[in-house]
């Protein structure tokens, strides 16, 4: 076992043991709390496969960002801390089948395809030569996907105006 | 190296841990977590192509900062909605959301 192989299988663990804490804690802030180690774990994965700018991006807007809103209304919502009834909703095991099935069939997909096919260019050992990829993602994100960029912003614009207006309090 | 079919692997069951959470959650900040989980699944794979079948075009990683940017709008305004309701109906219990029920 490689070194490499070492560290995919414990951001693995970390990653997947973090994400069935997330779905069944009993407290919401524990479930927060978990996610970020997911996030975390993520962000390695990122580092693993090369993509040095993703993984920090990882981390300053989901774990700096998305989450810290998301305590932020945890905090603000008074809901006891331990609820007193069932987390889960009636249709748990009908989910946890749709679910499993899900998993299975993709599995099997996954298993079944042979993804380095002749249609599809063979991965060169770019994973061995690291390259910082900062520099070509701004490139691309100014020149070819510069349309999808600037909608991107004004969806910003949007969520911004809808986040607004959805809190604030009624005028009496 | 750590070939291909690991990493979408862990893609699929972290995807599929999101899909339960978001079927099975009562409460309604729980299901928006599951649905990053789902996100960050989906950036996962995303990531692991780009690397594997075209390492020199960045356009995986590209459409997964795409995907990052919107997950946090979809969370603010997410969450807004959740405050607002909360504001309303004092509680976050996706299953008392009934007020348009007949």
């Amino acid at each position: 076992m490689t070194l490499q192989q070492g560290v995919f299988d414990g951001f693995a663990v970390l990653t997947l043991g973090s994400a069935l804490l997330v779905v069944t804690q009993r407290q919401i802030l524990h479930c927060a709390l978990w996610l970020i180690a997911t996030l975390g774990a993520i962000a390695g994965f990122y580092v693993l496969l090369g993509a040095d700018f993703l993984a920090a991006a990882q981390v300053l807007l989901y774990i700096g960002g998305v989450m810290v809103i998301m305590l932020f209304v945890i905090m603000l919502s008074h809901v006891p801390l331990v609820p007193q009834e069932s987390v889960k909703n009636a249709q748990w095991l009908p989910a946890l089948l749709a679910c499993g099935l899900t998993v299975i069939g993709f599995g099997w997909t996954i298993g079944r395809v042979s993804w380095y096919g002749q249609e599809l260019p063979i991965a060169t050992n770019r994973g061995e030569i690291f390259e910082p990829t900062t520099a070509s993602l701004g490139q691309l994100l100014l020149t070819e996907l510069a349309l999808p960029f600037e909608l991107v912003s004004l969806v910003l614009v949007a969520a911004l105006v809808g986040a607004v207006f959805f809190t604030r309090r009624p005028e009496s | 190296m750590v070939p291909l079919t690991h990493y979408l692997a862990v893609s699929i069951v972290l995807f599929g841990i999101g899909l339960f959470g978001v079927l099975a959650r009562r409460n309604v900040l729980g299901v928006l977590m599951s649905i990053e989980l789902m996100f960050n699944a989906a950036n996962l794979n995303l990531v692991a192509f780009n690397h594997f079948l075209s390492p020199y075009r960045l356009w995986g990683q590209a459409f997964t900062i795409f995907v990052v940017t919107l997950a946090a709008a979809e969370a603010v305004v997410g969450l807004a909605l959740v405050l607002a309701i909360y504001r309303h109906m004092q509680t976050v219990n996706l299953d008392r959301f009934n007020l348009l029920k007949g």
